[in-house]
């Protein structure tokens, strides 16, 4: 599994969309970082970096490449047959692509704070207090989660499908109208299901953070992530796969 | 029976496979005994396919059961999986280079450093891509290069079994023919066991030791070279046509019949190769 795992994340990093999603990434959040700092200090590139990592834009950069990256060329290239042919366990293969989905999130976003704690530290007399800077990488953990956790749903449905597009169809909607079609439904009927969801939880989870309270929340975000995983291998253990 | 087991690179035992009600395999069994190239031969939808998939575990069986190089038990057929090296077709990612595929499954092979980097250039000599064709993507490949990027796929990290599904479709004949001498070389040169798949007979007729013909689900027959020319008693003899009339009066003084006499056509293989070069061999 470990040498499918380094082998799939040389593949991926030779995808030059990766890179343009980051560069992408990298002028967005410098713009809304920036923006924030000259209207209100220390707490407006906090805000700054909150409102770059919350927008829809942001996770098109980073969350569209990265699930195109690890999955659209799975089913044609037909490395799965292969792999599969070659004694990797169906539940392996699946764990190894989120290990790669998350893996190369992670890289992603550690070039961004990599980028962001330069620019801090060299370019701006901005001093953020440790209580500050702890918030701050604890927003930016949970927003990698929330990304992860996107790609984890949109991974479900391309394998129960078996299509690709349905996949990254899949990817998209959750990364610009997840929250949106929650904010209609809650317009409309008054019922505010957004909080039960894996995005709504994540949000408390951080309110719960910012006032010294515990991230229950946490708990059943987690589980989604954890259902999801368990309907994907459920269903693609009796997958039949053509050549 | 002992010892024939032993010898077996891969053994199925009355394999079924059900859709629903609809029996696909209805009890395939057949042994290929290591070092052979067996020939899978039969029409579009006989079967060919779904047995290779029971083999590569792609697809579960209903009932039956399936040995890889003397596999006894399921953890030991997931294992034995990895000494199958298998074409199915375009089996790459369109946007790296040959070279590139063939590093990423040597890699996922567990092979590094130089000895991946020996493996590569070892494939790619084998399978012709060579003199920069490696460099280029595999998205760009005509589909003979094409072909040889899968089967280059399917021998690196030199596998004890290799299993070619209609290797040669859509080639050219000298596509064909470079895939039918590979064939051979990986049994004799690598001491590879072949499984190659077929649904054009005279395609695997000069290629494969033994053939099973799949038929409605079912081995309808297993043969051998050998069974092939024994269902020809007769021995043809060839001579040049200024020497017929000779050769005849010689066989007959010794009380030999010629029992048919005609012209040999020259094959338009053979006539396609004259024109253009090459070889079939």
């Amino acid at each position: 599994m470990r040498y499918l795992l380094r082998a799939d994340l040389k593949r991926i990093f030779r995808m030059g969309l990766i890179y343009g999603g980051l560069i992408l990434a990298l002028i967005y959040i410098s713009y809304t970082v920036l923006e924030g700092v000259v209207n209100d200090g220390s707490i407006g590139l906090i805000n700054g970096v909150h409102k770059g990592l919350s927008g829809e834009l942001i996770a098109l950069y980073i969350v569209f490449p990265t699930f195109y990256a690890v999955f659209a060329h799975e089913l044609s290239s037909k490395s799965m047959q292969t792999v599969l042919g070659h004694g990797i366990t169906r539940d392996k293969l699946i764990v190894t692509k989120l290990l790669d989905a998350a893996i190369t999130l992670l890289f992603m976003y550690a070039v961004i704070i990599a980028v962001a704690l330069f620019v801090i530290n060299t370019q701006s007399a901005i001093v953020l207090s440790p209580q500050q800077q702890l918030n701050l990488i604890i927003y930016i953990i949970l927003r990698w989660l929330r990304h992860f956790g996107y790609i984890v749903f949109s991974a479900m449905i391309m394998y129960i499908s078996g299509s690709t597009v349905l996949g990254i169809i899949a990817c998209i909607a959750f990364t610009v109208a997840f929250k949106l079609i929650f904010n209609i439904v809650e317009f409309f009927s008054s019922l505010s299901l957004y909080d039960y969801t894996f995005d709504g939880l994540l949000d408390w989870a951080y309110i719960g953070i910012e006032v010294g309270a515990a991230p229950w929340q946490l708990l059943p975000a987690l589980c989604y992530l954890l259902a999801a995983l368990a309907i994907t291998t459920y269903f693609f253990r009796r997958k039949e796969f053509d050549f | 029976m002992g010892s024939e087991i032993s010898n077996a690179a891969i053994r199925l035992d009355n394999i079924i496979k059900s859709y629903g009600k609809h029996d696909v395999l209805k009890g395939v069994t057949m042994q290929v005994n290591k070092g052979d190239i067996y020939g899978l031969v039969g029409k579009n939808g006989a079967g060919k396919t779904t047995i290779f998939k029971m083999i590569l575990g792609l697809s579960e069986y209903t009932s039956g059961n399936v040995s890889i190089a003397g596999s006894k038990n399921r953890k030991e057929l997931f294992e034995n999986r990895s000494k199958i090296g298998f074409f199915v077709g375009a089996n790459f990612y369109g946007y790296l280079s040959g070279r590139a595929n063939l590093e990423y499954y040597a890699e996922a092979k567990g092979l590094k450093g130089k000895e991946l980097k020996q493996e590569v250039d070892r494939v790619l000599q084998i399978v012709g891509l060579v003199d920069g064709k490696e460099k280029q993507k595999a998205k760009g490949y005509s589909l003979g290069m094409k072909q040889r990027l899968g089967i280059g796929n399917a021998i690196i990290g030199n596998p004890e079994i290799l299993i070619l599904d209609e290797p040669t479709n859509g080639l050219d004949p000298q596509g064909i023919a470079d895939i039918r001498h590979m064939i051979r070389r990986f049994r004799d040169e690598f001491g590879m066991t072949v499984i190659v798949s077929s649904h054009i007979l005279g395609e695997l007729e000069n290629t494969a030791d033994r053939f099973g013909i799949v038929h409605d689900g079912v081995i309808a027959k297993e043969i051998t070279q050998d069974d092939l020319s024994a269902k020809r008693p007769e021995v043809e003899l060839t001579v040049s046509s200024g020497n017929l009339e000779r050769a005849k009066s010689v066989l007959a003084e010794n009380g030999i019949d010629v029992l048919k006499e005609g012209k040999e056509k020259v094959t338009l293989e053979d006539y396609y190769f004259e024109l253009i070069g090459g070889s079939a061999e």
